[in-house]
């Protein structure tokens, strides 16, 4: 199901930059695994995250222009999808979160 | 086991059965599978060390093997549900942990199934091949548990760091790496008392003290992970400062 959201968000990243498939991709794999997270498991809140904050920086590196207002666009999009389109990930913070009762 | 040397156990059957208790109120009020598995997982844990433990309490020995069985018998579910629990949470979509499970439950039921078929009642002969069936069904699980855990604890370091995950989630992922750490050296003392038992028909008091210290570790980190008290948060928020994490 979360592989829907990578999926989602891959294919959003080709179309708005100059990368190809498998630089988008690989992008964002290598953007999720610096931040702890997998592109099977990666919640719709944690990939608006690191939109916001690591993939810019990683796009301009690779010569991607106005990167930021890419990014803005792409959480844009993911917000804009059904709040139950990807709720079948569990989030392992969330849940250890809530054992403790908190 | 020796007069006194069951204290531990009998402390963590009722810590067990009280947590228990709790997770399924939880587990009623959130309507989340996670929590309902913990809560089987420390209900037959519970059982099972009552079990044990009231041939010890009420000093008959002719209920020795019945009730050990019964222990043995009533601790089947609670590895099979600690690798439901690590599927659950850690790797849901994975082939490999459904094998587990699966395996898991195999193993235990050859492995008690088998060694009573045979007369091995209590299930201390390790010279006896399903033995060995037991002890890697109630072993595995915990070793996956804590190795997963720890996996997910490297992993949500570098989530703290971007503000995803709090640092008091991220030790709390230690606490159950570790708790399934301590269990798979449990399952080490006991391999060793039974075989003790095997060659010298009594258990060595070294390692059945050291088997009831272990249970209070187990204790202690599972009341860290589910109970914590307001100084240890704060300890543990308090730890690294004001990092980018610390929500």
């Amino acid at each position: 199901m979360s592989d829907d959201l990578f999926n989602f968000v891959a294919d959003l990243l080709e179309q708005c930059t100059p990368l190809d498939r498998l630089e988008s991709r690989g992008t964002l794999r290598l953007v999720l695994k610096d931040s702890g997270l997998e592109p099977r498991t990666v919640t719709r809140r944690q990939f608006c995250v690191i939109l916001s904050s690591v993939v810019p920086r990683e796009l301009e590196s690779r010569g991607v222009a106005e990167a930021q207002a890419i990014c803005t666009a792409l959480i844009g999009k993911i917000q804009a999808e059904p709040a139950d389109r990807w709720e079948g990930t569990r989030d392992v913070d969330e849940i250890f979160d809530r054992l403790a009762g908190t | 086991m020796l007069d006194g040397a069951w204290i531990g156990q009998l402390i963590a059957a009722i810590f067990y059965l009280i947590l228990s208790a709790r997770l399924a109120r939880r587990a009623s009020q959130t309507g989340e599978r996670p929590e309902r598995l913990l809560s089987n997982l420390f209900f037959f844990t519970a059982i099972s060390y009552a079990l044990y433990l009231v041939p010890l309490i009420v000093a008959i020995e002719a209920l020795w093997t019945p009730f050990n069985f019964a222990g043995r018998v009533s601790y089947i579910p609670a590895p099979i549900f600690a690798a439901l629990f690590t599927r659950d949470v850690f790797r849901r979509q994975s082939r490999f942990s459904t094998g587990m499970i699966y395996a898991t439950s195999a193993l235990l039921v050859v492995g008690v199934g088998g060694s009573a078929v045979v007369g091995d009642w209590e299930g201390f002969s390790v010279g006896n091949p399903f033995f060995w069936f037991e002890w890697v069904g109630y072993t595995i699980p915990f070793g996956w548990a804590g190795l997963e855990a720890f996996s997910q604890y490297r992993s949500s370091l570098r989530r703290q760091r971007l503000g995803l995950c709090e640092r008091i989630v991220c030790n709390r992922l230690l606490l159950w790496a570790s708790f399934g750490a301590v269990q798979v050296v449990v399952s080490l003392v006991l391999l060793r008392m039974y075989a003790d038992f095997e060659t010298n028909h009594a258990f060595s008091a070294l390692l059945d003290g050291l088997s009831g210290a272990l249970e209070l570790v187990s204790i202690a980190l599972i009341g860290l992970v589910f109970f914590p008290p307001r100084f240890y948060r704060k300890l543990v928020t308090d730890a690294g400062g004001s990092g980018a994490g610390d929500n």
